[in-house]
């Protein structure tokens, strides 16, 4: 994106320039002239008409973009796509998200969108798993599901009059637990078949949101943990916050062996890495790097090092070209 | 101030402000031969040869050498054109800047302190109304045969090639309008460009906005969108945050809202002060660039600009509002159009434009232009003082003609980024 600040040696300077040309070169993009900034004029042709979609603006009959970024064109619609913005949520987005606040019978989530996301008690899965109307003591111990703070995984619902709405209602989706949540810039998570991973080798999760937040964290089973909740609560129908009430059992249960610690903190750094390269995030690339950092025998903190980011960016050029020449 | 350096040589002033008597700042007859007045010719330079290493001292005085340390012979002496100078001021000044003995650099220095003495120019065969700065232009640009204009518009000086790291940009023969990225360096630049035009017999137009502007984008990671801009000493960095939804409290709107803050550095004035929130400027701001976005486009969020003055000295807010409108456009806000400001002061019957801190604080009127340059709309006119209707359409004028040239440096500030993001 930007110029990468990294602390470069001169060689490694030459290698890194290299090995972004090589991918640079091997890029198809063919409209690379088409970036505009604010106030330039888009050039269409009028006599097929025109539809002036987002980023554009009509000035004495002309196109003008108010936006810097790259025109896109699909038939009639001309827009400009920013390069540089917030997340612009799509329904059926995985996100991740933090709470800022727990309102009545909704909870507010920040995902890097312009405005705060809304995640209603009603479009939430109980813990215990029974459908059925959302009584005044659910509503009540909101908090003992999503207490401020807590980092929570959603889907994007769709545009209500009051804003944007997600939805959680699967298992996979809820809190997070006992783990690392980083921000990239949303433009490096694409949409794919699957944002939830887990990497069984080194027992994590690694959870791609498309709002440019990235969940990496111990390897939970998508059942056990809500049902013992539903249990313990409906028990003693006496719900205390979560945070007070840990017993000395549960901190046990919390515990993650050093092992699983330090791969999660490996996979972190990975994405640290390619964020700070611009390349796309995907698990494949997130697991080479891994697997790449292990074979070298490096130590965690040294994966953010310039040495191992050159490194990084000369594989991904090696393994784009071999993908390339294969096809 | 002229007639007083030249009688008490070991007392020299070191600042020009310091004078009991305000400085006459301009003289008549400096008018350029085709007609222009002085303040379109801002610094005045002195060049003498040399290669190899530069050094650039920044003297407190206002006077401004370059040399190079070994040699010990000058490469140029800028000063600000509020300060006229004669041979035994330039003299001091040298002495000053580093025990600079004379005889190395030879005939030639002495030739230029000769032509400084205005009469002694006019016994020369100059003509009165011409100004030093294009005589000494003239008279150097003879001396200098090695510098080349290259076809695709970058400056090349080959004697000085180890300042690699000033790269200049689109350079425009026609009118003299330099891209600089190394301010310093690009006061000197300026004026081997104007040299390589006399040499090339292109044109004697000297570069209207003379000070060099300086403008990147992405000055600050945290933030949505930053930008970082300098405009002659003055240097200020612009972050944007949001669009972010806006506090319960508010009320609905829907629109969006626009927060400004301009906040001073300890240091940014050359009296270490506190530094501190200016309502002023901050509502200024505010109303400036509140024209120029879009606002429909983000309702019920708020969008955070935060200025941060690091060096104050002169036309702040100007620079300020510049810098603002390119962070939001790094920012990926909707906008009508950049927004360029340029302000004016008047002094008596002179304008100068971009004044100085020194020149601020001494001027009759002030008059501040924030326009959107390719729609020719205006976002901010701020007018103070004693203004009479003609000297109003001159400054506005002037105003308009620097902003477009103004915006065109931003212009290709935000080309540079994206076409850089792209890849």
């Amino acid at each position: 994106m930007r110029e990468i600040q990294l602390p470069l040696s001169q060689t490694q300077k030459v290698r890194l320039q290299k090995a972004l040309e090589q991918l640079e070169s091997l890029s198809t993009k063919v409209n690379s002239d088409a970036s505009v900034i604010i106030a330039d004029s888009i050039h269409v042709n009028h006599e097929d008409g025109v539809l002036k979609g987002h980023g554009t603006a009509d000035l004495n009959g002309e196109v003008v973009a108010t936006l810097c970024g790259v025109v896109e064109r699909v038939n009639k619609l001309v827009y400009v796509r920013a390069l540089r913005s917030r997340y612009k949520p799509e329904v059926g987005d995985i996100v991740i998200g933090r709470v800022v606040e727990v309102a009545q019978k909704r909870w507010r989530l920040e995902i890097n969108y312009n405005q705060d996301a809304v995640l209603l008690l009603s479009s939430m899965n109980m813990p215990d798993g029974v459908q059925r109307r959302r009584t005044a003591v659910d509503e009540l111990n909101m908090r003992c599901i999503f207490e401020e703070n807590d980092v929570v995984c959603a889907e994007v619902r769709g545009f209500q009059h009051d804003g944007l709405h997600l939805q959680a209602r699967s298992r996979k989706y809820g809190k997070l637990n006992r783990g690392q949540l980083l921000t990239v810039p949303p433009y490096l998570v694409k949409r794919q078949k699957q944002h939830f991973h887990h990497l069984e080798e080194f027992g994590i999760d690694l959870i791609l949101g498309c709002n440019g937040f990235i969940w990496v964290g111990e390897h939970v089973e998508a059942k056990d943990d809500m049902i013992e909740d539903q249990v313990s609560q409906s028990d003693s129908q006496v719900l205390f916050p979560n945070k007070n009430c840990v017993s000395l059992e549960e901190q046990e249960k919390n515990y993650t062996i050093l092992e699983t610690r330090k791969y999660i903190s490996r996979a972190a750094n990975a994405v640290r890495v390619l964020s700070t390269l611009g390349f796309n995030i995907t698990l494949e690339i997130i697991k080479g790097i891994i697997d790449l950092s292990l074979s070298m025998n490096l130590d965690i903190h040294d994966m953010l090092g310039s040495e191992f980011c050159v490194l990084v960016a000369e594989k991904e050029a090696e393994r784009r070209s071999s993908m390339k020449k294969r096809r | 101030m002229a007639g007083k350096g030249g009688s008490t040589p070991a007392t020299y002033s070191p600042s020009p402000t310091t004078d009991k008597k305000k400085p006459s700042l301009f003289n008549e007859d400096l008018a350029r031969p085709d007609g222009r007045s002085f303040h379109q010719c801002r610094p005045a330079f002195f060049v003498f040869f040399a290669s190899v290493k530069v050094f650039i001292v920044n003297a407190v005085f206002g006077l401004r050498c370059c040399f190079i340390p070994n040699r010990r012979n000058i490469l140029w002496i800028a000063f600000p054109h509020a300060i006229q100078i004669d041979g035994q001021m330039l003299h001091n000044a040298m002495i000053l800047f580093g025990e600079v003995r004379l005889r190395e650099s030879g005939v030639f220095l002495l030739d230029i302190i000769h032509l400084l003495n205005l009469e002694a120019l006019v016994k020369l065969g100059m003509p009165k109304q011409w100004s030093i700065n294009d005589y000494v232009f003239k008279a150097v640009s003879w001396h200098l045969a090695k510098i080349t204009l290259s076809q695709t518009s970058y400056i090349s000086v080959p004697d000085f090639h180890e300042m690699e790291a000033l790269k200049v940009r689109q350079v425009q023969t026609g009118k003299g309008h330099l891209l600089l990225q190394d301010p310093p360096m690009g006061e000197f630049l300026f004026f081997m460009l104007d040299v390589c035009l006399l040499e090339k017999g292109i044109g004697t137009e000297i570069p209207d906005v003379v000070h060099c502007a300086v403008f990147r984008t992405g000055a600050v990671n945290a933030a949505s969108g930053s930008a970082y801009a300098e405009v002659g000493n003055t240097k200020v960095i612009v972050s944007v945050f949001g669009p972010r939804e806006s506090k319960k409290a508010m009320m609905y709107s829907d629109i969006g809202r626009l927060n400004c803050n301009v906040s001073f550095t300890t240091f940014a004035t050359p009296i270490r002060g506190q530094g501190s929130d200016h309502k002023e400027y901050s509502s200024m701001l505010h109303k400036a660039l509140e024209g120029a976005i879009i606002l429909e486009t983000f309702p019920k969020t708020t969008v955070d600009v935060f200025a941060l003055v690091l060096e104050s000295s002169g036309s702040d807010l100007p620079v300020v509002i510049s810098c603002a409108s390119l962070a939001l456009a790094d920012a990926g806000i909707m906008m009508y159009d950049l927004v360029a400001s340029v302000s004016v002061s008047c002094f008596n019957k002179n304008l100068v434009i971009d004044p100085v801190l020194e020149e601020e604080n001494g001027q009759d009127g002030s008059l501040m232009i924030t326009c959107m340059p390719s729609r020719y709309e205006i976002t901010q006119l701020t007018v103070t003082g004693e203004w009479s209707t003609p000297k109003i359409n001159e400054g506005m004028q002037l105003c308009l003609d620097a902003c477009a040239k103004l915006a065109k440096i931003m212009r290709s500030c935000l080309k540079e980024a994206v076409s850089d993001s792209q890849e």
